[in-house]
């Protein structure tokens, strides 16, 4: 194969590598679900990538919320049989609480 | 009729459908009862007159004493907001405020959709008359003392609320969809129960 196309195609790679800021490998961007349900965050533990959404549903009669412990995302008021998403696009493991309910607490790791 | 009252949380639940012979009786039998019926008989607020009619309520009745018992709460709390400077009280008034309107407003709902009209009973009136005797006595505390009454009162009640809910009201209940309603709001009031239990630790 002559050399020119080689570099064409290396060139094609690395640009569909990187579109959108997610390696092609790493698939596309996924969306999680955590069931809020009982005063409890089920699973309590999740582990995702950078990109991707959790989707938080509330299936109490309560709102409730989805807070960084250190205050770094926060969904706000999830209304009791709604529900909100959040989409994660720092690396990190973050502890989560309800701000309204401070026993309550899962943990979120995003992977890069 | 004999009793293990050793927590406080069975003495409680025992209470909402066995009513005590006399506390003499109690203290004869049980010395290890003595702290918790002391501390049982401070606190709660709302023991029926008589408790056995908790077990004879009906439908309606019961949506009516859950909706009462919700609506006592939220007025505990709005008087929380007005009296105290503790931030974590605050907040735990703020959210039993924003928790109880939920349950109330899923009650309303169902009542409506069952179109059942929730009925006034001797156990609503009851707590409603115990629970004005309360306010008035703890309007009359101020800082540090308010809260520790607060917090207390907190625990207490949520205890027999949930208590009656889980003994009493979701056995009797008729209706599935009321059943359904209990259960879920029973798992609201025992977070509630949970969290006054941290507040009351916190405010000693």
């Amino acid at each position: 194969m002559p050399a020119i196309s080689r570099y064409r195609r290396a060139t094609l790679v690395v640009a569909c590598v990187f579109v959108s800021g997610h390696p092609v490998w790493a698939g596309q961007p996924k969306t999680h679900q955590v069931d809020i349900s009982a005063f409890k965050f089920l699973p309590e533990r999740v582990i995702v990538r950078v990109g991707d959404t959790i989707l938080f549903v509330n299936k109490d009669l309560v709102p409730h919320t989805a807070t960084a412990q250190e205050a770094s995302w926060d969904t706000g008021e999830i209304r009791g049989g709604a529900e909100k998403a959040y989409k994660f696009e720092q690396v990190g493991r973050f502890v989560y609480i309800c701000r309204y309910h401070p026993a309550m607490q899962g943990v979120v790791e995003v992977k890069p | 009729v004999k009793h293990t009252f050793k927590p406080v949380h069975s003495f409680v639940a025992i209470a909402v459908f066995r009513p005590i012979r006399t506390l003499g009786d109690a203290f004869m039998n049980r010395r290890t009862a003595i702290p918790s019926l002391l501390l049982a008989a401070c606190l709660v607020p709302a023991l029926p007159a008589n408790a056995q009619d908790a077990s004879k309520l009906n439908d309606t009745e019961i949506a009516h004493v859950v909706v009462n018992a919700d609506e006592i709460d939220i007025r505990y709390a709005h008087l929380a907001l007005a009296l105290t400077r503790n931030p974590a009280v605050r907040e735990f008034a703020q959210t039993m405020i924003r928790d109880h309107t939920a349950v109330t407003e899923q009650a309303s709902a169902l009542a409506k959709k069952l179109n059942l009209t929730p009925k006034d009973n001797a156990v609503s009136q009851d707590l409603l008359k115990k629970s004005e005797a309360l306010v008035a006595d703890m309007r009359k505390l101020d800082g540090a003392a308010f809260d520790r009454r607060y917090a207390e009162n907190e625990l207490a009640y949520h205890k027999f609320v949930n208590g009656a809910v889980e003994k009493v009201f979701i056995p009797n209940a008729k209706n599935a969809e009321l059943k359904a309603l209990l259960q879920a709001g029973l798992k609201t009031f025992q977070a509630h129960e949970a969290h006054a239990e941290m507040m009351v630790g916190a405010v000693k």
